[in-house]
């Protein structure tokens, strides 16, 4: 400093200055902040990852009856993705939405671990260990066994092990019920006689069909397994089949539809009517109002041509409010190459009526596509786990079929979720004279279309082996296992052992036999795979692996249930001749074709302004939504994230719903949920179950009133 | 293998319009695969994370009647002059020059969503929350993506997780770089329509390719000449007009009135 350089304050200040100018210049604070934001941010608020090694292992979804080969990869124990099994013969590597993140259920937030009891017509709940409720249920069934009232067993997945457990259980109580709900299926019953759980199953042979008919079953949005909707789009795009839908909803398959027929709601049965007539007016004489079978003979004369009599074509089309061109069109091209007619309704929406489904048949039948290929195939069906005691409870079909006000007792298993009867259907089956109560068997909380008085928590997806069985549209008997995923012992009781449990509890006496019966499934499951493997029919199907092979180079049943665990899947495409099960048209057919005939009728004029009645909000327009009775988080993607769910300003009705409400075909209700008016455009569609509307714009089942306003256009 | 290795990749996809049935599975798939969060609650619902979004256009407004269409819309991965890119301050944003791909790294990402305001398909999305998962579901995230964080911006990047593992396969294999058939990302696995197509767009005789030179084919806004790497097929005039004339984000959302 003694050379002449001076560092005067002035010069400190400047170069303060100078720094704090330069680094505001620079990247320094900028990457600072962002680096502090980053450094907070990860702190605790992101999940930690699963570490550990990564395995596969194949299996089977078991969230439909379409039963998907999948394959998931696991690490640390759980489960982390789910995607389809390449070269499964059902599903061929393709899955729906929520069978992609269905691992998501086992760690649902809304699963049952404990049982809920509701005090009789309250809402005040209280909580207990599960095999305390299933004693609770046992004094139930004590209860209602001694009044005489009817117990009815509800299975929403018909034909498994524990299905037929199920009737074992009921067949020692002297009156009871057991309903087999199928959301998809193929009735075949309304026009052959003999094809009870016994002769034959039938299926839609969509596979070979080169004309489709469906009556709003929703085949482009996953009707039956996805693997036949890929397949069936993978063909369209080649030219074929050709697909009409005859549906009043506007929905997407209605739309991607070749044509669109749009009836009036509720006309859809005599739609179906009207072209068997055209049908049989073309096929003259030579169907003769037989069921014409596949030797092309003449068999037993009666019921159809009875049935299609009375329908005259033009006023049946009028009725409909389709031309009769279109109706002549639809029955020409059905005659015209392999064809198969459907029924079925939209998803979520339980059952379709009974007398779209006896049309839908008789049209198949005198057009003489039972038993045809690509029509209505027969197949051999699977047997019954050998060891149970032979059952003689009723059996039904269709929840309908319970006597209004006769069910002491209604015990609901809702593995198939989307079957589920609404709250106002089984209000009208109990008899509230007596002490009538409902039980819902679920993993998960779900409360407003059954209105239960017991939640009894069960092991859900996942938890257990649960049966792979055919579906309406897999070609023959087929027969898989889904195994859990989760390392975790489930919880819950299985389903089997609660209502043993229940049924033992009920029984100190052992009057029902209930006691001599097996606990869990499990032994039934050996022993049906042990029938298989006896019978030696049929083969072994291993994803991935090259070729199909006989059961019998399984080497044992043990064996045999091993390959099975592990995503083989045994199929067996021995077809029942159509000649062996034929027969005349069952007089139960005859009336509800006679009772659909009545409905021809044109509308009633419905009041207007009616007062807001309470009704049940059912989400739909995507099947996944509907398959389980909770969804996975994940689906928020579609429910919530995104534009796929059907027009939110649309509510669609049962045309019974609208007239009790007040609100007709296309006029503007006000909907309130939770609470909050939402103005929407009602559509009268007989498809929905009566008492309840479909609307898009929640995710959740939930109660909610609606009210006409008037006419909207 | 039709061509060279050393010829960098123009990984892109061909979406058949037609075919695509609005199922959703390719939406379920991104999110599991990638580890997108879901959204709480209804106050949640719009400011949604879904890194590939199927919009719908219809033929007539009304809702009851009328021909539609579903667009799956990931990140169209514009090849020229990318908007994303230049607006990115961070250098967050890039194109990969092996692949073509752009890619987005969170990492880098202050949020200041420049990249969103400048893309001109609405396809990126900001995290305004921490990432949300239902309690337990935690345990059944992909360990092969990280989750990322508030603040930042995230997009389709067509799963880079597996183009990852298909990089490392190829380098045990003694290849410098995977095939495009080595990887499938998530939606174009799940589709069960078989809707969406992948593959190198540079290859002539690939499938994507040769979807890609149909005279059905045509890409989002092409008027912009960003060369955007998905490109859609449609039979159908009222669909390919539509898309011609208008973002599809713009249509109405389900809900949004809710």
């Amino acid at each position: 400093l003694g050379n002449g350089f001076s560092f005067s304050r002035r010069d400190a200040l400047k170069f303060i200055g100078g720094l704090a100018v330069g680094a505001i210049a620079s990247p320094l604070p900028w990457k600072l902040l962002d680096d502090v934001s980053i450094w907070t941010q990860n702190e605790g608020w992101a999940p930690t990852l699963p570490r550990g090694p990564v395995t596969t292992i194949r299996t089977h979804c078991p969230l439909c009856p379409a039963g998907c080969g999948i394959k998931v990869s696991m690490v640390a124990g759980s489960p982390f993705a789910i995607t389809g099994a390449a070269g499964h013969p059902s599903s061929g590597g393709k899955l729906c939405a929520l069978g992609l993140c269905g691992h998501h259920l086992i760690r649902h937030p809304s699963r049952l671990t404990r049982a809920l009891l509701r005090e009789r017509g309250g809402t005040v709940e209280r909580s207990l260990p599960a095999m305390l409720g299933a004693k609770t249920l046992g004094s139930w069934i004590r209860q209602a066994a001694r009044s005489g009232s009817v117990i009815a067993v509800v299975d929403t997945r018909p034909e498994r092990s524990l299905s037929h457990l199920y009737r074992s259980l009921l067949s020692g109580l002297p009156s009871s019920s057991y309903v087999a709900l199928e959301g998809e299926r193929i009735p075949v019953e309304y026009v052959l006689e003999r094809t009870d759980g016994v002769a034959a199953r039938a299926y839609a042979d969509l596979a070979r069909a080169a004309n489709i008919v469906s009556f709003g079953a929703p085949l482009l949005e996953g009707w039956g397994s996805v693997g036949a909707l890929s397949s069936l789009m993978t063909r369209r795009d080649r030219g074929g089949p050709y697909l009409t839908q005859v549906e009043p909803r506007p929905s997407a398959t209605a739309r991607g539809a070749d044509k669109w027929l749009q009836p009036r709601p509720g006309t859809e049965s005599l739609a179906a009517m009207a072209i068997g007539r055209a049908v049989l007016d073309g096929l003259g004489e030579r169907a003769g109002g037989a069921v014409p079978g596949g030797d092309g003979a003449a068999p037993e004369p009666g019921g159809l041509r009875l049935a299609f009599a009375d329908v005259d074509v033009a006023a049946a089309a009028a009725a409909c409010g389709l031309s009769p061109d279109s109706i002549s069109e639809a029955a020409r091209r059905f005659l015209a190459a392999p064809s198969v007619a459907i029924p079925g309704i939209a998803p979520g929406c339980g059952q379709a009526p009974a007398g779209l489904e006896a049309a839908v048949m008789a049209l198949n039948a005198v057009a003489g596509r039972i038993g045809a290929i690509g029509g209505i195939g027969l197949a051999k069906p699977l047997a019954p786990p050998p060891g149970l005691p032979g059952s003689d409870v009723r059996t039904l079909r269709r929840f309908d079929e319970l006597a209004d006000g006769s069910v002491g007792l209604l015990i609901i298993d809702d593995t198939g979720a989307q079957n589920l009867p609404t709250a106002a259907e089984i209000a009208r089956k109990l008899d509230r004279d007596r002490t009538a109560r409902v039980v819902l068997m679920s993993a998960f909380r779900d409360e407003v279309l059954v209105p239960w008085d017991l939640l009894l928590p069960v092991e859900g997806p996942y938890e257990a082996v649960e049966e792979i069985l055919s579906s309406a549209d897999s070609p023959g008997a087929r027969y898989g296992l889904s195994v859990p995923l989760s390392s975790t012992a489930p919880t819950n009781p299985s389903r089997a052992g609660a209502l043993a449990a229940a049924f033992s509890a009920a029984d100190p006496g052992r009057a029902f036999g209930a006691a001599s019966l097996p606990r869990e499934v499990s032994g039934l499951i050996e022993g049906r795979v042990g029938a298989i493997f006896e019978a030696g029919e049929g083969v072994i199907v291993k994803p991935g692996e090259s070729a199909p092979k006989a059961v019998r180079e399984a080497g044992s049943a043990k064996e045999l249930l091993t390959l099975l665990k592990d995503g083989a899947i045994w199929l067996d495409d021995a077809a029942v001749d159509a000649a062996e099960v034929r027969g005349s048209l069952p007089a139960a057919c005859a009336a509800v074709l006679e009772k659909a005939a009545i409905t021809v009728a044109p509308p009633t004029p419905h009041k207007t302004r009616g007062a807001p009645t309470r009704v049940s909000l059912e989400p739909f327009g995507i099947r996944a939504l509907t398959a389980c009775a909770a969804l996975p988080p994940a689906m928020s993607k579609l429910t919530a994230e995104s534009d796929l769910l059907p027009d939110s300003r649309v509510a669609f009705m049962n045309p019974e719903t609208g007239r009790a409400v007040g609100v007709g075909d296309n006029d503007v209700a006000e909907l309130v949920v939770d609470g909050k008016p939402t103005n929407v455009i009602a559509v009268w569609d007989a498809g929905v179950l009566p008492e309840v509307v479909h609307v898009s714009a929640r995710a959740d089942r939930r109660a909610c009133t609606i009210m006409g306003k008037g006419a909207a256009r | 293998m039709s061509r060279s290795e050393e010829t960098p990749l123009r990984l892109g996809m061909a979406i058949d319009v037609d075919l695509c049935t609005g199922c959703g599975a390719c939406m379920v798939a991104c999110a599991i695969e990638n580890n997108v969060p879901t959204v709480r609650g209804p106050e949640e619902r719009r400011k949604g994370l879904t890194l590939l979004r199927v919009y719908r256009i219809r033929q007539d407004s009304s809702a009851s009647a009328g021909d539609e269409a579903f667009f799956p819309l990931p990140c169209q991965h514009c090849g020229k002059d990318t908007p994303c890119v230049r607006v990115c301050p961070q250098s967050a944003v890039d194109v990969d020059p092996t692949t073509g791909l752009v890619s987005q790294i969170p990492q880098r990402c202050m949020g200041c969503r420049y990249c969103m305001a400048a893309c001109p398909y609405h396809v990126r999305y900001f995290n305004w929350w921490d990432p949300w998962w239902p309690e337990g579901t935690e345990d059944l995230l992909n360990p092969a993506v990280s989750t990322r964080t508030r603040g930042v911006v995230e997009k389709c990047n067509f799963c880079h997780g597996r183009l990852q593992t298909a990089r490392a396969r190829a380098a045990s294999q003694g290849r410098r770089e995977p095939l495009p058939s080595d990887f499938v990302p998530a939606c174009v696995e799940a589709c069960p329509a078989g809707a969406i197509t992948h593959g190198d767009l540079a290859d002539p005789k690939s499938r994507v390719a040769e979807l890609a030179r149909s005279p059905h084919s045509f890409r989002l806004l092409e008027s912009l000449r960003s060369d955007p790497k998905i490109h859609y097929l449609s039979r159908r005039e009222w669909v390919r007009e539509a898309a011609r004339s208008q973002p599809l984000s713009r249509n109405r959302r389900a809900g949004d009135d809710n």
